[in-house]
């Protein structure tokens, strides 16, 4: 049992709660929240519900949530000395790349709506790193990413419901991204990274074994938006195209230095046990099934079965 | 504590609290959480000769005091279990109990061969091992278009009896609330050799995606599980109590201590928590510490003085 320290509301329907006490775990982990009910019987929700870590403040665990359903409602209602039930940190979260090689590393982080909040400390973390910050209509928690980094211009906001935050970012300048919001944004930044063909497999290397690297690139260039003809002998070097030869010498050179950057995203599930008991949270990944709440739920872009990672 | 012993085909368990299958995995993970020495045993989740994926698309939803379920019976296969996770398990200090499932009679034969197997070559070199099988007949026929074997006796019949031929392990049956006949059930798994039988297992339920218009399932149904089910559990408990000499296991949203004495009134040798166990991590410890606590309140020195008194 553990004490509220304080329940604000920082918008409509968003609230940011400290929680006191010496509660662990790394960037992008979780905790299993619930109210202080007693773990009655007839007590709603039956279920806690999973928070991400967002800061480990002067005075306990911060917890940055969306009023969504009754579970989120009765933990708003909650007040300073009140209590609630904690149990974790679970999961595995953002990873912690070698800090001498961090610094060097181009690092963006891509937060849509609530999946800003796993985002702040990985932000405390690689100081350096751009910081995309989506919302619509509703924007929260800016004022902490741009404490959080060394420049407060590393912080990009776009607050618009009918675009993406994706816009502001051009993935080619980063050797690493780390992302949280919904599926069908972490969807389009994997495929703006190259994590996802267009075209089946199939089709894809029929066609490419039957195209020169020139047709291949004007393909490129009618397929990706904005694309010069620079970037489109990048893309299809991504492409691993079997008629790229050693004649090709400008775009291996390009290669080394705009390879697609690796990209982490964190993913979600409804949860029952929170800590890779019931296997209600798997999702299927190129390596098998894999629990969100043990294994994830932060994961590779490479591992994700992009076509199958379904809505709640 | 010798205040809780009870028994179940011969062994000896040093209470009556066993984890529920599927809901506290092989036990890793909760004996980070405490310490799960303290309890009388674990049913590991369901195992099929095969490895199984489980179901896609959600597997979870709430319910009023419950919650569905739809995993469908993901696990690594026995094969695996035997070589990766029951080393682990066996260390914990409970008895282990190994839940087997299988799509049709040859597969649940060759599992139960397979566990019995191992067991006798750990025995022999002196290592613990799985040392009791619950026979979970909840499982789909397929050559019957799916509908559960334990729905109906005469086709959850020859699968028992196969399994009892194939194992000299310890053998409880884990019965499903869908029964036609609870009661007839029970008594054919006494008559065909069982050691014990386990009940009940999740409802068959639903729960309707308004907005899109469809199960939010892809299976359409799921199971149900949590207190919502505990006075109709407790009433089949009740019932197959008092039909059948072999021990009764009961089961069914065990979320307190009373809860689990009312099993044991009910006439429960023991009982399984299943879903309490997401609700408080450390449930199976407050249950166990908390029915001692009970006893020596009431002055009573053994499980058997209340146990089917009512
Ligand atoms: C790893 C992880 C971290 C999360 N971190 C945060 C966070 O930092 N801030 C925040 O506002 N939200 C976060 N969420 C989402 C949050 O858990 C849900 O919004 C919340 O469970 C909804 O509960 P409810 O009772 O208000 O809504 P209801 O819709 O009434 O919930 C009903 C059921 O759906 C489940 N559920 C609904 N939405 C989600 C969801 N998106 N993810 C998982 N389960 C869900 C609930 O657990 C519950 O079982 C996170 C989810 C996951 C999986
Ligand atoms: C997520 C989940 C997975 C389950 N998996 C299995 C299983 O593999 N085999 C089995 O026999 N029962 C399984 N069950 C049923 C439980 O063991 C138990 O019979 C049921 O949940 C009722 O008990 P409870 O209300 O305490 O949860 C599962 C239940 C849940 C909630
Ligand atoms: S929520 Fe139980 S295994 Fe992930």
């Amino acid at each position: 049992m553990a004490t509220i320290v304080a329940n604000e509301q920082l918008a409509a329907g968003i609230f940011r709660m400290t929680v006191a006490g010496d509660h662990r775990g790394e960037m992008g982990q979780f905790y299993m929240v619930r109210c202080d009910d007693g773990y009655r019987a007839d007590s709603y929700p039956l279920l806690s519900r999973p928070i991400s870590i967002h800061e480990w403040g002067k005075e306990g665990i911060v917890f940055l949530y969306r009023v969504h359903g009754r579970g989120t409602e009765l933990l708003s209602r909650q007040m300073a000395g009140q209590h609630v039930l904690l149990e974790g940190p679970f999961g595995t979260g953002f990873p912690r790349l070698d800090v001498a090689q961090s610094s060097s590393k181009r690092i963006a982080l891509v937060g849509g709506g609530m999946g800003v909040a796993p985002l702040l400390p990985v932000a405390q973390h690689y100081r350096h790193a751009d910081v995309y910050l989506g919302y619509s209509g509703t924007v929260f928690a800016v004022d902490s990413f741009k404490k959080a980094v060394v420049h407060s211009e590393q912080v990009q906001v776009m607050n618009d419901a009918r675009r993406s935050v994706l816009e502001l970012l051009d993935t080619r300048r980063y050797d690493c991204i780390m992302a949280c919001g919904p599926a069908g944004m972490l969807r389009a930044l994997a495929e703006q990274c190259g994590y996802i063909d267009t075209m089946s497999e199939h089709i894809h290397n029929e066609w490419m074994s039957h195209h020169s690297l020139a047709t291949a690139s004007a393909w490129m260039t009618t397929e990706i938006e904005q694309t010069s003809a620079e970037q489109a002998e990048v893309h299809s070097s991504r492409m691993n195209t079997p008629s790229m030869n050693t004649s090709s010498m400008n775009i291996e050179n390009k290669m080394s230095t705009l390879q697609r950057p690796a990209l982490y995203v964190s993913i979600e599930r409804r949860m029952a046990c929170g800590l890779g008991a019931c296997l209600t949270c798997t999702v299927r990944t190129r390596h098998g099934n894999r629990r969100t709440c043990k294994e994830g739920p932060v994961f590779r872009a490479e591992e994700v079965c992009w076509d199958e990672l379904a809505h709640l | 504590m010798s205040l809780l012993t009870c028994n179940i085909g011969g062994i000896s368990l040093r209470n009556p609290i066993i984890m529920a299958s599927g809901t506290f995995g092989f036990g890793r993970e909760y004996a980070q959480q405490y310490d799960v020495s303290v309890l009388g045993g674990i049913c590991g989740k369901g195992l099929t000769l095969e490895p199984r994926a489980g179901n896609a698309g959600c597997r979870v939803q709430e319910t009023a005091a419950g919650m569905l379920n739809s995993v469908g019976l993901e696990n690594p296969g026995i094969a695996a279990f035997l070589a990766d996770e029951l080393d682990e398990m066996a260390a914990l200090g409970p008895c282990v109990i190994a839940n087997l499932g299988g799509a049709n009679e040859d597969e649940y034969v060759k599992g139960a061969r397979q566990l019995t197997a191992d067991y006798h070559r750990r025995q022999r070199a002196g290592r613990r091992g799985v040392e009791m099988i619950e026979l979970n007949i909840s499982c789909p026929n397929v050559k019957q278009g799916g509908i559960q074997f334990g729905v109906d006796t005469a086709m959850a019949r020859p699968i028992v009896r196969a399994v009892r031929a194939a194992t000299d392990l310890p053998l409880m049956v884990k019965l499903s609330p869908n029964a036609q006949q609870i009661v007839e059930m029970a008594l054919m798994c006494e008559q065909e050799g069982a050691d014990a039988v386990s009940l009940v297992n999740t409802f068959s339920a639903m729960k309707i995606d308004i907005q899109r218009r469809r199960s939010y399932f892809d299976n359409g149904y799921a199971g149900l599980s949590g207190p919502a089910i505990k006075p109709i559990a407790l009433r089949m408990v009740h019932q197959v109590a008092h039909a059948v000499q072999i021990p009764v296991v009961g089961m069914g949203g065990i979320s307190s201590v009373e809860d689990a004495i009312e099993f044991i009134m009910a006439g429960a040798e023991a009982v399984q928590v299943g879903t309490h166990n997401f609700v408080n991590i450390r449930a199976g410890k407050m249950l166990v510490e908390g029915l001692e606590q009970w006893m020596r309140a009431q002055g009573i020195a053994s499980l058997a003085e209340i146990r089917g008194i009512v």
